[in-house]
């Protein structure tokens, strides 16, 4: 959505790329100890955009504050871009925009934005934007009901959208349970009513919202993917596994950090999948 | 069933909750002191990964519940933005699934009225709620006095350890004493038995700053004692973050967002938590000359992580010594110890080379 809103307004857009084992050890070296690997792996692509491009105009940190009313996101977000200014010493001008669904709606954000950089191109910019992110979830979603019309076991991977679609962090997890023979359908395409249950954080009650929808279908299990010191994971963890343990779902938790390896995944992957076929 | 109500250890401010409740009527089982034994089965039954004060607070309601009965407990949920707003919620459901059979009220601002009617508060005339709130607003402000005069006292005294013997019988006075007027003349008494420790008047002592993590500054267990240890080092400690100040910014927004205002250049966000306060309350050490800032905080805890390098920064650029404990239940007393000695080494070596 982001690329699709820059180019529209007339920017080149360089990305960091996917991660691998080059930008997990800088972001590793460059953060905080205690940092949430979710943050190390951010500063690791900070580095590798940097390193690769010197010329940039403008490094893009967007500040995600609110992405839903009345809710909060993970307040890890919202001093990324004046930490990055702390840990790295030169940086291109950093552009930073709050996103606030409690403040106004994303079309309102999007357009405000694009006027301070293309204002003849804006609105056009801000249009393209919003359709790509709707095309984009109603493929997530016609993923799912597909996924719901299998024949294989099914399980729901319940992970933050920054762990689902990135493979080397999840270390292939997807792919593992493919070949394992299990439908994974990823939390994040499940659609769901939208209610109020714990509030506070957005995707909290969107997980648990989502979490209550899935629980109703054939799902035979259950794998909640966490990074090394996600604080929001601590408490989500035990809010998530109560809520399969209720629907009477196999459940089973991971926590992956910077030397989790592949091996082990494997066989507590393995290990589950073959209790659910008991 | 009557109501035996209990919350979680807070220092010195248990105090100040009982005063609370009891002038409410209400029969409270203040939880024990909180030791290695009461996280034991904090510990046992929490979420692996969560904030340490989380741990401390389930092993006190479970110590509260087996060994004193308690049957009602008493939690705050200041809706903020890390884990802290969640405390209660999952706490609440970790103590159900123990079997406990209690009531479990994690008050905030929308259900407070609600939880204050079904705990029965209002069976209480007005001017006996007032009263109330007026009493625990003076223990709280002579408990804030106690731990103030014992920093300044402790680093001059001439015979170690009597600071911390007229500390001791003045909060175990303070917790006795009932009425506003035995609370007036305390006060006096409170400062006069201070000043009559024998003190070294010349001494010098270095000013350090403690900034982090409200909860782990107050609870001394998690700390390991850092500020008496500081006292003991020849350091005069101030706490910047304490719940009289939360409770003012409660009251006035606007002070809250002045002082917020200060940490401007290094950070404009909110992180959650104490993190934007610790920054704040650091350049204010720097503006009014400490020697030093000794920063605590939980292991993970997401707020203070956050902004650990911008304290980092503020450090080199104000030439202000900074060490940063991250505190959980493997920290050994013994090496917090070592590090404050360290600290402290650091500070006197670079004021000598300055003069």
């Amino acid at each position: 959505m982001w690329e699709n809103f820059f180019k529209e307004l007339g920017f080149r857009v360089e990305t960091s790329g996917q991660t691998n084992r080059k930008i997990l050890e800088e972001g590793v070296g460059l953060s905080e100890n205690e940092a949430c690997l979710s943050c190390k792996v951010f500063n690791g692509h900070l580095s590798a955009l940097v390193n690769k491009n010197p010329k940039l105009d403008y490094i893009f940190i967007p500040l995600y504050k609110s992405l839903r009313r009345g809710y909060k996101s993970c307040p890890k977000f919202f001093a990324l871009a004046e930490i990055a200014k702390t840990i790295f010493s030169h940086l291109p001008p950093i552009l930073n925009p709050e996103i606030n669904f409690t403040k106004e709606k994303l079309d309102r954000t999007l357009y405000k934005f694009g006027l301070g950089l293309n204002k003849s191109k804006a609105k056009k910019a801000t249009l393209f934007a919003l359709h790509t992110l709707e095309k984009y979830q109603k493929d997530l979603e016609r993923q799912y009901f597909q996924k719901l019309k299998s024949k294989k076991p099914k399980i729901v991977l319940i992970s933050h959208p920054y762990n689902i679609h990135d493979n080397f962090i999840n270390l292939n997890i997807t792919k593992k349970l493919k070949d394992l023979g299990v439908e994974a359908i990823t939390i994040d395409s499940i659609p769901y009513k939208e209610q109020i249950f714990y509030s506070g954080w957005d995707f909290m009650d969107e997980m648990i919202g989502q979490v209550r929808e899935v629980a109703d279908q054939d799902i035979k299990g259950a794998i909640q993917l966490s990074t090394f010191n996600c604080g929001c994971d601590s408490i989500l963890i035990g809010l998530i596994e109560r809520e399969f343990r209720k629907a009477k779902t196999p459940y089973m938790s991971l926590i992956i950090d910077e030397h989790t390896g592949d091996a082990g995944i494997q066989t507590r992957l393995e290990a589950f999948v073959d209790t659910l076929n008991l | 069933m009557a109501r035996k109500i209990t919350f979680p250890n807070m220092g010195n401010y248990q105090i100040v909750f009982k005063a609370l409740f009891e002038n409410l009527g209400f029969e409270v089982i203040s939880p024990p002191k909180t030791s290695k034994k009461s996280i034991e089965k904090g510990l046992e039954h929490s979420p692996e990964f969560v904030c340490f004060p989380f741990k401390v607070n389930v092993g006190n309601y479970i110590q509260s519940i087996e060994e004193k009965g308690a049957n009602t407990i008493i939690m705050l949920d200041t809706q903020g933005e890390c884990r802290f707003r969640y405390y209660g919620t999952l706490q609440q459901k970790i103590l159900d699934d123990l079997g406990y059979n209690i009531s479990f009220f994690s008050f905030n601002a929308k259900n407070v009225l609600g939880h204050l009617r079904k705990l029965g508060i209002f069976k209480n005339p007005p001017w006996r709620l007032v009263r109330s709130a007026w009493i625990a607003w003076q223990k709280l402000r002579l408990v804030e006095l106690i731990e103030d005069l014992s920093w300044r006292t402790r680093p001059r005294e001439r015979e170690s350890g009597k600071t911390g013997t007229v500390m001791s019988k003045y909060l175990d006075i303070l917790d006795k004493t009932s009425s506003p007027a035995k609370l007036r003349k305390l006060k006096r008494e409170i400062s006069k038995a201070f000043s009559n420790v024998e003190i070294d008047k010349n001494k010098k002592p270095l000013k350090i700053g403690i900034v982090g993590e409200i909860y782990v500054i107050a609870e001394s267990y998690v700390h390991r004692d850092t500020d008496v240890a500081l006292g003991n080092l020849g350091a005069e400690v101030h706490k910047a973050v304490r719940t009289s100040t939360v409770v003012k910014h409660f009251l006035n927004p606007l002070s809250k967002k002045n002082f917020y205002r200060q940490a401007y250049p290094y950070l404009k966000t909110s992180v959650g938590g104490h993190g934007l306060d610790s920054v704040a309350h650091m350049l204010e050490y720097a503006h009014e000359g400490f020697d030093g800032v000794v920063h605590l905080a939980p292991f993970g805890c997401m707020p203070e992580v956050t902004v650990r390098p911008i304290l980092n920064q503020i450090s080199r650029e104000k030439n202000l010594p900074l060490l940063s404990l991250s505190l959980d239940e493997q920290s050994a007393e013994a090496g917090i110890q070592t590090r404050l000695e360290a600290f402290i080494d650091l500070i006197k070596d670079k004021k000598s080379h300055n003069t």
